[in-house]
């Protein structure tokens, strides 16, 4: 990355932009920010980082007017904001995050006029929309047709289109929730470019990345967040990125982690030449008692990958299979990879991971129910055992098997659908993004339960975006880039640097 | 010409024009000596065509009218109840009744946040329950027979008043749809309402509006309808309104919302009335005309899977063929 | 390729290590309170059944009840089907009345033709169950559900009215017609086949692994695939047994009416649908049961039978029924946007 930014203490700054003091934030009785205190310069670029769960995202949602902070304030240029997101965008704040504001059947350039169509005699003027629209993604990511339709763009395309709808709004502070989490190396520079030139004519900007080598290049001081309390305002020039994950993680990523290595163990799943529309030509095996990463960008097939391979999507060519007594049994359906002892753990828990109108046990038995039913019916009493020794042996919290999934804090929704699958005897567990979304408790409790399932010998493959996690978890990491495996990283050759070398082009 | 196909290709109208053109084809084929009568097909598209360009704007948002038929009977009702020989003063008293009840939709809907299905089944079957009562469940005739025939002759060509009316509601809803804010909000609405909300669009009044277009068009629908026939009755309020949302799904406006026009569904109701009168004048059926209508409502609705499965086979058969020639390959080789 | 047999019950102990203890406050049960207002339909209905008979005094006679009952039977077992698709998530089945169309007259075709009884069921019911398959496959396969079945609506009743050529099928004064017109003591035949029907809808939502599947794919269609339950196979279920409830319906209707034609059952759609979203069942999923469904259809009945011994225009009645969705699903609506907020 070309940019160099000068070094100036923000803490010193006589008039910051953003100064946040004391926010505090309870969520259903976890503490998901406290005591967090912070300020931004004019034109300065801030990195904040953390790990998942840390309490980055409360933390810009609070700054954003999406959420209202149990005590503290928020002041933007010395006036305190009232917390809704109207009164923060009339202050200038615009907060670009991850779930994607756009709307997909409209075109690019009416996205970014959502709500102030210019007019022309009274009616809408398509040519203002689109020369307006125009001017700004040629700063933004010159090259896009405004009038396409945003459904059929690019995840990437879309986290451009989502950053020029912000700057429409003429922000004096832009928050941007993990930019680069879909963007290539190049596209990430392109992104720093910009980044530096807004900040240049005086605008704030709030980067919050898992990517610390990113970071480095582009921010003069880096916010560490963690548990929700702020660990420290780290200068980066007097810093180093093993440094950084230290405070962020809270403990030296190394040898406790560190699992005995088991040669020989037999192969549990054997995946040839597998393709789909996005994934080309994947091949590895994995071992008995393995954990094996998956990194990788966000939109490099990781995901497409895994769910091929228990046949939850269809494939185009190869196979995955799975090894039962001396064979490899080819993989048909899913529903005959579970009966095999595969399991697999979406990565959106509201979308495909629980029902969470129905309650907590119904959640936990639903892989189990038909060896829980003579014939057609329902054996109620092992069923409302089998629930609450989930609930239990799992320890989720409340451990109340009748409460809705709804009403369990995203750790302990993490620990049913973790717990459904691992009650079973399995062969194979595949995780996408097993810690988004939950607290650090809980992720601590979740890669202790990955390691018990590896421990006795099932296969674990885990993908995550968290390169710490991925790192910390893995005993061996597979890189993929635009559906294809770059590099297999074993031992020390596990590191962030390579992982994002072999991950972008 | 690259430009132009992906331009036309992202109208939403492309998809009807290509149905338009293959039944075109097989009535063709299956029927060549059929004769229409141009001026038939667009009377008969007129009415369905004007409820469901209502019914369009609606669905657009992301909501769902079944009232429709309703409000449709109760402006033909009350066309007659307010006397056919004054067409003007008719027409003022079926667009009230349509405003009344698109206001008690927005409001069961906007205010209350009740599922809009559900919730129009409501009104609907109130609104039914009122038709019945003022009319002792019967038909009711008008007061001007000679109105209802100078009604149906051509003013140009084969341009007939109801034409007319259904012709201007077009060019209104399909300007209002493509170059207004607020049309332009109906769309955003539907393809995602958070960002719309975040975006400054007042959500519940755009959900009034739409339903006060939808029961207006409904309710001028039973206008022409009773000005044609200087009758009314209040059955006739169920067969419409599945008609209507017929030519809103086969003229590409999706139910998920945020897609769609006013002109494809018009489309859609021209070639519906093309095939039913294309069927009258060989003298078939009600069934046929029934049957096709709904096969082709299910093959566009199913479409999306149809091709899911054709790709399933296709990926299927390539498996066969590769697997086939490796073994081949490895068996010379 | 045996699948290996899973000790279910069997739970590896998982040695989790040290983990920061949160307190969580004592979890009661839930409230006697809040068990009435999730049932607050029940209350209504005995409200409505004890201000009838005070109010009106023919209401609370045996003559009167059986009347009602067998008033909302027909249309009762429509109702009863649609519970399964609604909570199946499939929103509604609007071919409803084409099956029950298609089920009489079938079912009086063969009665004509002399199959007799058992096959004139069978047969009016099987041919409903079709049409049943067809919208399943289709809507199990991705197909929004109500357009699916108003294409299916559209088509079946096409192929109703060429069935009897726009005439009724009046079917053979047999056993077909003595049995929907029969008592079994005091209760008519027809009452008997509602609660029967209701009653095993009711166990087959509540005690088997199908019942368990509809309320979870009904629930989060996606979270029910992915946990490897049977989707595709349990919608098509909740569609053929609706339909053959309402296949059931349509045989009986043309029986019990002794007449059989495109326009039996029409209307049914909406009733059933009314009944059960009153009962209180959720159009969202994956919630409600067949008992609800059997207390909204009693509230319709006893409505419709004071309107009439009251002598109040029948017009009225779809007012009422009008209202009292709005009233009863905007309660709702309202209730869970303040709960929210």
């Amino acid at each position: 990355m070309a940019i160099e930014m000068t070094d100036a203490p923000e803490s010193l700054a006589p008039n910051p932009s953003l100064s946040i003091s004391f926010v505090s934030k309870q969520f259903g009785g976890e503490q998901a920010l406290e005591g967090v205190s912070m300020s931004v310069a004019p034109g300065e670029i801030r990195a904040i980082v953390g790990e998942n769960g840390a309490g980055k995202s409360t933390l810009m949602r609070i700054v954003a007017g999406l959420e209202t902070p149990d005590t503290g304030e928020v002041r933007v240029y010395g006036e305190a904001l009232s917390f809704t997101p109207h009164a923060s965008r009339l202050a200038g704040v615009a907060l670009v995050h991850q779930e994607l504001s756009l709307v997909p059947p409209l075109s690019v350039a009416e996205n970014l006029a959502l709500g102030h169509l210019p007019l022309r005699r009274g009616l809408v003027s398509r040519r203002a929309m689109l020369r307006s629209a125009r001017e700004i993604m040629d700063r933004v990511h010159p090259g896009l047709d405004v009038e396409e339709t945003v459904s059929r763009l690019s995840l990437a395309k879309r986290q451009f289109v989502e950053i020029a709808k912000a700057l429409t709004q003429s922000p004096r502070i832009l928050v941007l929730d993990e930019p680069t989490a879909t963007l290539s190396l190049t596209e990430a520079d392109e992104l720093a470019v910009l980044v530096a030139g807004l900040a240049a004519e005086g605008m704030s900007v709030i980067f919050v990345s898992h990517r610390i080598g990113e970071i480095f290049g582009l921010c003069s001081t880096a916010t560490v967040l963690k548990d929700g309390v702020k660990v420290a305002d780290v200068t980066l020039a007097s810093s180093s990125p093993d440094e950084l994950v230290r405070l962020m993680v809270g403990r030296d990523l190394g040898a406790p982690l560190i699992r005995p290595p088991r040669p020989g163990a037999p192969i549990a799943l054997r995946v040839r030449n597998l393709s789909t529309d996005v994934v080309k030509d994947v091949s590895f095996e994995l071992r008995e008692g393995e954990i094996l990463g998956i990194g990788g960008l966000v939109g490099a097939g990781r995901t497409e990958m895994v769910r091929a391979v228990c046949r939850l999507d269809p494939l185009n060519h190869g196979d995955a299979g799975v090894r039962e007594a001396e064979e490899i049994v080819p993989l048909r359906s899913y529903r005959q990879a579970i009966r095999l002892g595969v399991a697999f753990v979406p990565e959106d828990r509201h979308l495909e991971g629980l029902a969470m109108d129905l309650s907590v046990g119904d959640n936990a038995v639903a892989p189990s129910v038909g060896e829980l039913s003579r014939f057609w019916f329902l054996a109620r009493r092992a069923r409302q055992r089998l629930a609450s020794m989930i609930v239990k042996h799992y320890d989720v919290r409340p451990p109340t098997p009748d409460l809705p999934a709804s009403k369990l804090s995203g750790g302990n929704q993490q620990k049913v659908v973790l717990g459904k699958w691992l009650h079973r005897p399995l062969r194979v567990l595949i995780l996408d993004e097993p810690t988004r979304g939950v607290d650090v408790a809980a992720k601590a409790q979740v890669h202790g339960l990955l390691k018990d399932a590896a421990d006795k010998g099932t296969g674990v493959i885990v993908v995550s975006s968290d390169l710490p996690e991925l790192i910390s978890v893995s005993d061996r990491v597979l890189v993929m880039r635009d559906g294809r495996v770059t590099a297999e990283l074993t031992g020390s050759q596990i590191t962030e640097e390579t992982v994002m070398r072999y991950a972008t082009p | 010409m690259n430009a132009l196909v992906s331009r036309v290709r992202r109208r939403p109208e492309a998809r009807i024009l290509l149905i338009a053109l293959v039944v075109m084809v097989v009535l063709n084929l299956l029927l060549p000596d059929a004769t229409v009568s141009i001026q038939q097909v667009l009377v008969r598209a007129s009415t369905a065509g004007l409820i469901a360009m209502g019914l369009t704007v609606v669905i657009i948002q992301g909501q769902f009218d079944l009232s429709v038929g309703t409000t449709y009977a109760l402006g033909a009702i009350f066309t007659i109840f307010a006397g056919t020989s004054n067409p003007g003063l008719a027409l003022l008293a079926a667009a009230a009744i349509g405003l009344v009840l698109g206001v008690i939709n927005g409001f069961v809907v906007g205010v209350m946040g009740i599922n809009s299905l559900i919730a129009t089944i409501a009104t609907g079957s109130i609104g039914l329950g009122l038709a019945y009562l003022i009319t002792d469940e019967a038909p009711v005739q008008g007061n001007n027979v000679a109105g209802a025939i100078a009604f149906l002759k051509p003013v140009w060509w084969v341009i007939t008043p109801p034409v007319i009316i259904f012709l201007i509601a077009l060019i209104v809803l399909q300007l209002f749809m493509l170059r207004t804010r607020t049309g332009r909000d109906f769309y955003a609405l539907g393809g995602n309402q958070d960002a719309a909300r975040a975006a400054g669009i007042p959500v519940r009044w755009r959900v009034f509006q739409g339903f006060i277009i939808s029961g207006l068009c409904a309710a001028i629908g039973g206008w022409l309808t009773a000005i044609k026939l200087d009758a009314a009755n209040p059955n006739q309020s169920i067969g419409v309104a599945l008609l209507a949302v017929a030519a809103v799904v086969i003229g590409g406006t999706a139910l998920t919302g945020g897609t769609g026009s006013p002109l494809g569904t018009a489309m859609a109701a021209l070639l519906l009335a093309w095939i039913g009168s294309t069927f009258d004048a060989e003298g078939m059926s009600a069934m046929v005309r029934d049957i096709t209508y709904g096969s082709i409502l299910l093959l566009v609705v199913a479409a999306d899977q149809l091709a899911d499965v054709v790709r399933a086979i296709r990926r299927q058969v390539g498996r066969r063929i590769r697997l086939m020639s490796s073994r081949r390959g490895a068996a010379t080789g | 390729m045996r699948p290996h047999d899973f000790a279910v019950v069997e739970v590896p102990v998982m040695n989790l290590g040290p983990v920061a203890v949160v307190e969580v406050g004592e979890i009661s049960g839930p409230s006697p309170w809040r068990v009435l207002k999730d049932r607050q339909i029940f209350v209504i209905a005995v409200i409505a059944v004890v201000v009838a008979s005070l109010a009106v005094p023919q209401f609370a006679t045996v003559g009167n009840v059986e009347a009602l009952l067998v008033s909302v039977s027909l249309a009762g077992l429509a109702a009863i089907g649609m519970t399964l698709v609604v909570i199946s998530g499939s929103l509604a089945d609007l071919s409803v009345p084409a099956q029950v169309a298609l089920g009489s007259i079938v079912g009086l075709m063969l009665d004509e033709r002399g199959y007799g009884f058992a096959i004139a069921l069978l047969g009016g019911v099987c041919a409903a169950m079709l049409v049943g398959l067809t919208n399943g496959v289709v809507i199990a396969a991705g197909g929004n559900p109500i357009l699916v079945t108003l294409a299916v609506l559209t088509v079946v009743k096409g192929i109703n009215q060429g069935l009897n050529d726009s005439n009724a099928v009046y079917g053979y004064p047999g056993t077909l017609k003595d049995f929907a017109n029969a008592s079994l003591g005091p209760v008519p035949v027809l009452v008997v086949v509602f609660f029967s029907a209701a009653v095993a809808i009711q166990f087959v939502l509540r005690k088997t692994r199908f019942g368990f599947n509809v309320y979870a794919v009904g629930a989060n269609r996606s979270s029910a695939r992915v946990s490897g339950l049977p989707v595709r196979r349990t919608l098509i279920g909740a569609f053929v047994i609706s339909a053959a409830l309402a296949g059931l319906a349509g045989v009986l209707a043309g029986a019990y009416g002794s007449q059989a034609d495109f326009n039996v059952g029409a209307g049914y759609e909406i009733y059933a649908l009314t009944a059960v979203v009153i009962g209180g069942t959720s159009l969202f999923g994956g919630k409600g049961d067949a008992a609800r469904t059997v207390v909204g259809v009693l509230l319709l009945g006893v409505i419709t039978n004071v309107m009439i011994l009251l002598n109040l225009p029948t017009a009225l009645q779809p007012v009422v029924t009008g209202l009292l969705i709005v009233a009863v699903v905007g309660g709702d609506a309202i209730a869970r946007r303040g709960r929210s907020r």
